[in-house]
């Protein structure tokens, strides 16, 4: 952990890149590296669910809030885990403006490694051009404010979404080579369209891989995707987030192992335990839990689960994943006003003890 | 670049998409003020109907629900009693948001037929501020029925139980709530369907992990 601060201030998107790249920083940056879309949120800048994932303006002017609105100091307009799957053919269910995309996973589109291919097409398929363009749009309306953080699926949820989550789980055990076969190929879906998102302005990615801690073991992620992701670090050029749900310090080691530049981690795991674990090869972000407090509790819970974290000495702090459509804003914004009293207090705790160490000489 | 959100206070319920009104989510916020809790419809929507939709659920609210508006603060609403009752006034909520602006609001009788217990049940008002649930006629069922819905009451609104007498509640703060105790009836005599609604409506709009999607999803 560095606990170093920076001397001067700086801006959000300064304070995002230095935390990831493990510099110092004037202070814990908010970060969001999956949504904080709220259905009231798309209300104040009409920009609603489903169409905005699929259309740039209204994506870019949803994500735009979460600075703008929230105070939060990165921005993510890849609301979605289902965009990569729809330009594959995957069949989606669009929803309505209160309800998440979902790919209808009991009907997949490949059965073998021979069906995996990435289209010819894939880059200008409506729904990946999207996120392009509203990446563009957001550095221009944004400039160099603040964070801009794209999200490209990892090989993993890619596999779930194209073969079904049980056929793909029951290839890894039957066929183990098969199954890394699948996995390098699709890599090549993850690697495109993350690097078109640089091209386009994005100053990290949030790669989501969902070898969750309910249906994959530690071991089995070692097995599986320790290498590739690590792989994926030195093909994708920018700081890169991997995103795992669920209890996930069975692998945290073989996450730091990676390279990745920070791990979006579920309120599931322990704050210090987890920072034990990484030590300073990596930088831990998220955390602050989704349905008992963010959705269902109060701004005095959210303010003790950001403490929690602060005093564990995590580098970045956000909601533990994407957060429920109903969430209210005033627990949002209690996220970067509890990170801001947290160092208030501890700058005064520091000077305190200036003052005490000259007192006492 | 300035945010417009407001500050309400605590947002305690939200109807996310108004079938009613442009598919619009619109809001009940709590803030405390010296006389108690006081509560606000709002909603961030710019669209066309959305002051007229709020006006009529402000309205619902007083009518159906038996709150009462704020004089020195517009829009704010308030119980007489001064109290929270915030569980039964959160339902209250979401079930005006059901009506069309259309609909005429009246009181909801204190006197519905139960199916369960083949005959009509009554909420009457006692003098000591409790509430007694007791069957129009005698069935086989009818017993039974009138400590289930006093225990509906309890549960999902929060009232309390009276001593030594299960077919009666009264709330916390002693008071009349007959409007309200009358637009509750029906949830209070369908207990697990109102539950399974609540948890419905609360997994709607997460995200869950693929791994931990539906089947058919």
């Amino acid at each position: 952990m560095n606990n170093r601060l920076h001397p001067t201030p700086m801006n959000s998107r300064e304070r995002v890149l230095a935390a990831l790249r493990q510099q110092p920083v004037d202070r814990t940056p908010v970060c969001n590296p999956t949504s904080v879309a709220t259905v009231e949120l798309m209300d104040l800048v009409d920009a609603h669910f489903p169409e905005a994932n699929r259309d740039a303006e209204r994506m870019a002017r949803l994500a735009a809030t979460s600075y703008i609105e929230l105070g939060f100091d990165s921005v993510m307009p890849v609301f979605t885990i289902i965009q990569e799957s729809s330009a594959l053919g995957c069949d989606i269910q669009w929803e309505q403006k209160d309800n998440w995309p979902t790919v209808r996973m009991s009907r997949p589109i490949w059965k073998t490694a021979d069906d995996v291919q990435m289209p010819d097409d894939f880059l200008s398929h409506p729904d990946i051009t999207c996120v392009l363009d509203a990446i563009k749009i957001l550095r221009k309306e944004l400039g160099d404010e603040v964070a801009i953080i794209g999200k490209t699926m990892g090989p993993w949820t890619l596999g779930y979404h194209v073969f079904g989550v049980e056929p793909f789980l029951l290839l890894s055990l039957d066929d183990p080579g098969q199954t890394k076969l699948c996995l390098e190929r699709m890599k090549e879906i993850t690697i495109a369209f993350g690097r078109a998102q640089i091209d386009a302005g994005a100053d990290a990615l949030t790669l989501p891989d969902h070898a969750t801690g309910d249906l994959v073991s530690g071991e089995y992620y070692r097995e599986f995707l320790r290498d590739l992701h690590t792989e994926l670090v030195d093909e994708i050029p920018i700081p890169l987030i991997l995103h795992i749900c669920g209890r996930t310090v069975d692998r945290m080691e073989y996450i730091a192992q990676t390279g990745m530049a920070a791990f979006h981690y579920d309120s599931k795991n322990d704050p210090a335990e987890s920072m034990e674990i990484v030590t300073d090869r990596i930088s831990l972000v998220g955390n602050i839990n989704n349905p008992e407090t963010l959705f269902a509790a109060g701004p005095e819970e959210v303010g003790r689960e950001v403490r929690r974290n602060l005093d564990a000495g995590v580098p970045l702090v956000g909601p533990e994943c994407a957060i429920p459509l109903q969430t209210a804003l005033e627990n949002l914004k209690e996220i970067p006003r509890a990170v801001q009293e947290w160092h208030k207090e501890h700058a005064a705790d520091s000077k305190d003890g200036v003052d005490q160490e000259k007192t006492t000489s | 670049m300035a945010g417009k959100t407001l500050d309400l206070g605590r947002r305690i319920e939200l109807h996310a998409l108004d079938e009613h009104c442009a598919a619009i989510s619109v809001a009940l916020y709590r803030r405390e003020q010296e006389a108690g809790p006081e509560y606000l419809v709002h909603s961030y929507s710019q669209k066309d109907g959305t002051v007229a939709r709020l006006a009529f659920i402000g309205r619902g609210l007083e009518v159906l629900a038996g709150l009462q508006p704020v004089a020195e603060r517009p829009g704010w609403l308030t119980f007489p009693c001064g109290g929270t009752h915030e569980r039964a006034l959160r339902r209250a909520f979401l079930d005006v948001c059901r009506l069309s602006n259309d609909e005429a609001l009246e009181h909801l009788p204190l006197q519905r037929f139960d199916k369960k217990a083949d005959c009509e049940m009554a909420v009457r008002t006692r003098n000591d501020g409790d509430y007694q649930i007791a069957a129009v006629e005698e069935t086989e069922m009818a017993a039974r029925r009138v400590k289930a819905i006093a225990r509906g009451f309890a549960k999902l609104f929060e009232l309390s139980a009276v001593e030594e007498d299960e077919s009666a509640v009264r709330f916390t703060c002693g008071g009349n709530h007959e409007a309200l105790l009358g637009l509750l009836f029906f949830r209070a005599q369908n207990v697990r369907s109102a539950m399974k609604e609540d948890e419905m409506a609360a997994s709607r709009g997460t995200l869950a992990a693929p791994g931990s999607q539906s089947s058919e999803s």
